[in-house]
């Protein structure tokens, strides 16, 4: 790798006023184009990590980088325009449509009184289109399913148009189709030298939707590199507990983590039907 | 796709404009005495008539804009910053504040109600600074919307249980004029009061007005806000001075007048969208055309008696909320 990372983090230290350390010595860097997964067990610190890299915590000690340079140097607004950050869920109790949702993604690029340009709505529908949301926007914001709030989070974040996404559980609560049309999604935005970083608890989609995976735990990092060498049964036995399993999946020999593995199937007893 | 455009806000701005013109013009022609602007402006009225519609029902029909407009304006940007429907101007104490504050000039003699709406006006800013105390108790860094909604609710308590104490130990006489300027209302106002209160509320206005597309921000998602950018404790602080001062002046010179702040911003909610840029200046307008038209009915339906506006703000906009209670989306 050339240059220094999008995002980097040098033995960062965090704790809330007053509480214990949440976050103890993290270090891990997010080249432009790399999508990184960052997993473990509740409580282990992700989401916190994740907004630390935001820039919307200041680390106790330690510092985060983007692009070399500290970020608490850059003016909020200049981070604003390279760094966006999803949250798990965005919840409003006002009646935004879907499209002035993802327009307000162009704020950090509009300044305060502005109004959006015909880019600006060029920019936002794109975005939404991307997420496959573009026929969406003239919907209510608070009436679509979680799945769809998630996808035009995205948008709103992608019309930003950061060089960084950081994005918090995104597949939460996703069905299948839609997971599978969020890691196209990933795969297209990395491709375009965007670093991505996302929370997720779903080992699986994980090892699939990211080059890399960070294995967080009590506040430091257990493990960081590809896929196969993180996610091993040694490992995750040790921190979700000895039920884990681990296999190879037969069709793209990356790990598949189940919580447990069922015990040899019995006949039912006393029959029935 | 729903979007802002200079095009649409101007539009808006002009027609909501022209409404509070109407109203203003139209509202001195309304009362026990046959009167009307246009003759008056024409120079075809009596001496009469032109007191009766310059110095009494147009400084009136100006004063009740005014204040209605800075409600409504206020209100919309207190939802905002609180990510909050429900609140209102009062929402944080003020006019609590406001009300003790007044009362206790009342009981202690307050000969004009030049000196009531000055002590209005400092309970009002004395009872912002309070909440905004409250609120950062326990050295919390973060100023959360609970934080100031607990702190605003409490002072209102205590303010209210101090206006009872007050009344509890006066001459009935005495609580009869300390109810009746709770009531809110803009009989014994003149050109020399909306000179008084224009200076406050014009840089209050525009303050909150320069809030208005980070509101938005907050009003989406606080955290979002601040990850694009968005000060929201500063903005915050912001609007909660400029809502200090501007609601300050209004229930100073036209008491506590209730209702305005709540339902306007709602129904300009539904009427243009929530965004906060096109949103306060129409609440603004329509506050103010709204407040003109309540005053004139509540000065004409039982003429020659006044029944005090905020009676009838309050009459007029309960049911209405109620109603957008029952119907509201999502």
């Amino acid at each position: 790798m050339t240059g220094p990372a999008a995002i980097e983090l040098d033995d960062v230290h965090f704790g809330y006023p007053d509480g214990p350390e949440v976050l103890r010595g993290a270090s891990l860097a997010l080249a432009a184009g790399s999508r990184l997964a960052i997993a473990g067990p509740n409580g282990a610190g992700k989401s916190t990590l994740l907004r630390l890299a935001a820039g919307l915590l200041e680390p106790r000690r330690g510092e985060v980088r983007f692009f070399g340079r500290p970020i608490e140097e850059l003016p909020r607004a200049e981070l604003a325009r390279e760094v966006a950050w999803v949250p798990q869920e965005i919840e409003s109790a006002f009646p935004f449509t879907v499209g002035e949702v993802a327009l307000m993604g162009r704020y950090p690029h509009l300044g305060p009184f502005g109004f959006e340009s015909p880019r600006d709505r060029a920019i936002a529908l794109g975005a939404l289109s991307e997420v496959g949301a573009a026929h969406l926007a003239d919907r209510l914001f608070g009436s679509l399913s979680g799945g769809e709030r998630r996808r035009v989070a995205i948008a709103s974040a992608l019309a930003q148009e950061p060089k960084v996404l950081l994005l918090d559980e995104p597949t939460s609560g996703l069905d299948l189709a839609a997971q599978a049309a969020l890691a196209l999604v990933l795969e297209r935005l990395a491709a375009r030298q965007i670093a991505i970083a996302l929370v997720t608890h779903d080992l699986n989609l994980a090892a699939r939707i990211a080059d890399r995976v960070a294995l967080l735990a009590e506040g430091r990092i257990e493990a960081l590199g590809a896929p196969c060498e993180v996610l091993t049964q040694e490992r995750l036995a040790r921190l979700y507990g000895p039920s884990v399993r681990v296999t190879s999946h037969e069709a793209d020999g990356l790990p598949v983590a189940l919580a447990f593995a069922a015990s040899p199937r019995r006949a039912p007893e006393g029959g029935g039907s | 796709m729903r979007v802002l455009t200079p095009r649409k806000f101007a539009c808006v701005v002009a027609v909501s404009a022209a409404a509070l013109a109407l109203a203003l013009v139209l509202a001195p022609g309304f009362g026990s005495v046959d009167a009307s602007l246009f003759r008056v402006l024409a120079g075809r009225a009596a001496a009469d008539e032109r007191t009766i519609v310059l110095s009494l029902r147009f400084p009136r029909a100006i004063l009740a804009a005014l204040a209605g407009g800075t409600l409504a304006a206020c209100g919309t940007a207190m939802q905002g910053i609180l990510a909050n429907p429900l609140a209102d101007p009062y929402t944080l104490g003020l006019a609590s504040g406001a009300s003790l504050a007044a009362v206790v000039a009342m009981k202690l003699g307050a000969s004009s109600g030049l000196l009531t709406s000055l002590a209005a006006f400092a309970g009002a800013l004395a009872s912002a600074a309070a909440v905004w105390g409250l609120s950062r108790l326990g050295r919390r860094k973060r100023l959360t919307p609970e934080g100031l909604l607990l702190a605003g609710v409490t002072l209102t308590f205590v303010a209210s249980a101090g206006v009872l104490l007050i009344q509890y130990v006066s001459e009935p006489f005495e609580i009869h004029h300390m109810i009746r300027w709770m009531m809110g209302g803009l009989g014994t106002v003149g050109y020399r009061t909306i000179a008084a209160m224009t200076p406050v509320l014009m840089p209050a206005l525009v303050l909150i007005g320069l809030q208005a597309g980070r509101l938005n921000q907050i009003a989406l998602s606080e955290e979002l806000a601040e990850s694009r950018g968005v000060d929201v404790r500063r903005v915050r602080l912001l609007v909660l001075a400029g809502t200090a001062l501007g609601t300050g002046a209004a229930v100073a010179a036209a008491g506590p007048v209730g209702f305005v702040g709540l339902i306007v911003p709602h129904a300009m909610r539904f009427l243009v969208g929530p965004d906060h840029r096109l949103l306060v200046p129409s609440a603004f307008l329509w506050g103010g055309a709204f407040l003109v038209a309540c005053d004139t009915v509540a000065r004409t339906v039982t003429a020659p008696m006044d029944i005090p506006v905020g009676v009838f703000t309050a009459l007029l906009g309960g049911p209405f909320f109620l109603w957008i209670l029952a119907t509201r989306r999502g």
